[in-house]
């Protein structure tokens, strides 16, 4: 069992979370797609702090040996951070092609825009 | 008449940059077999590489952002398959390649009918002596590239190459901002391209500052065996 500071201290944890991203999104400062993420982490730590004997039990049988509240919310966090962060790396990746290719069609229209409007002074 | 494209990248290089310009212009017109036109392509310099450029050459692009010789070169390249143009030689700003051998470049890629010709410093004597880090790191991506692709090129970091149409097909697709030596090379022999080295003399720069470095050469080892392993991983594209 964890103890009752822990369990409000999480649950208020779950809830500025929530209400952040919400926040986030009504104010456009975060896209739906990585929004969805940040509420499924809230829900997921309000079902971590609601059902924690579950979790804990679930631990437990995987491990061996039973395992403290902080080991397991550790354990899960440091997963999925590196799953995000993957996430992260991806998305990034993907916006420097983006950004790379943009460049170079831009480097090329510009030029094409030049000599297009040196032909037209030239004609008149 | 087959048309040439020569591309020049130039990142902060207002000190050869017109003189580059120059010589291959000079060279170019003593060719009447082929119709050759410069472009170069300014990777966002901070120096007045553009203003120099313009003044020697009309066709000058350059980028909104810097994206390294890689980014740059390849703007060349997709500039090239718009005009479709037959043959792209690749050929540095900072005025070390010799003008007078592009066209022997261009004629070994005819006549041997290979997709890419590396003018390489080490086929056979020529003046040019690489300082110890340099060799060390040529060396090494010399024999990754023979680990990886089974084809061995004795210059992998030489920026003057000439290349054919299939070439340029996949250099548009798929060209790397990192390594622009060697991964372009990883790249085209997977695709099953062929090549072929020539001998060519590089003179020492007149001006401006390589990109290669003593600390980076440090790193270097590391990040060009990891850059060569992600060049294989990737799917083929053509």
């Amino acid at each position: 069992m964890i103890s009752v500071k822990l369990y409000l201290l999480s649950l208020i944890f779950a809830f500025i979370i929530l209400y952040t991203v919400i926040k986030l999104v009504k104010s456009e400062k975060l896209s739906e797609e990585y929004s969805s993420i940040w509420i499924l982490v809230s829900i997921f730590i309000l079902l971590f702090t609601l059902f924690s004997n579950y979790f804990l039990d679930f631990y437990a049988f995987v491990k061996g040996s039973s395992g403290s509240g902080p080991e397991i919310v550790l354990f899960f966090t440091s997963v999925f951070l590196l799953f995000f962060l993957i996430l992260i790396s991806t998305k990034l990746s993907q916006y420097k092609k983006n950004i790379h290719n943009l460049s170079q069609e831009l480097g090329l229209l510009r030029f094409e825009l030049e000599k297009f409007k040196k032909e037209v002074n030239e004609r008149d | 008449m087959k048309k040439v494209l020569v591309v020049i990248p130039a990142f902060n290089e207002e000190g050869a940059i017109a003189d580059t310009i120059e010589s291959v212009k000079n060279a170019s017109t003593q060719d009447k077999k082929y119709q050759v036109d410069i472009l170069v392509v300014d990777d966002a310099s901070l120096d007045g590489t553009k203003t120099k450029a313009k003044e020697a050459s009309e066709q000058v692009i350059s980028l909104p952002v810097n994206l390294g010789i890689g980014g740059a070169v390849q703007t060349g390249y997709k500039y090239a398959k718009n005009y479709n143009y037959d043959i792209v030689v690749q050929y540095d700003g900072d005025g070390q390649h010799n003008a007078n051998e592009i066209l022997n470049l261009i004629e070994v890629l005819e006549a041997e009918n290979v997709d890419i010709v590396i003018g390489s410093r080490f086929i056979e004597n020529t003046d040019y002596v690489p300082p110890l880090a340099r060799k060390f790191g040529m060396i090494f991506s010399e024999k990754l590239l023979y680990l990886g692709t089974g084809k061995t090129v004795k210059d992998t970091t030489s920026g003057f190459r000439a290349i054919n149409k299939r070439a340029i097909n996949l250099f548009c697709k798929d060209y790397p901002e990192m390594f622009a030596g060697v991964i372009p090379l990883v790249t085209a022999f997977r695709s099953g391209l062929s090549y072929k080295e020539v001998r060519s003399n590089f003179k020492h720069r007149s001006f401006g500052k390589s990109s290669i470095n003593f600390s980076k050469s440090v790193f270097y080892p590391i990040k060009i065996s990891l850059a060569i392993l992600s060049a294989l991983l990737r799917i083929r594209k053509v």
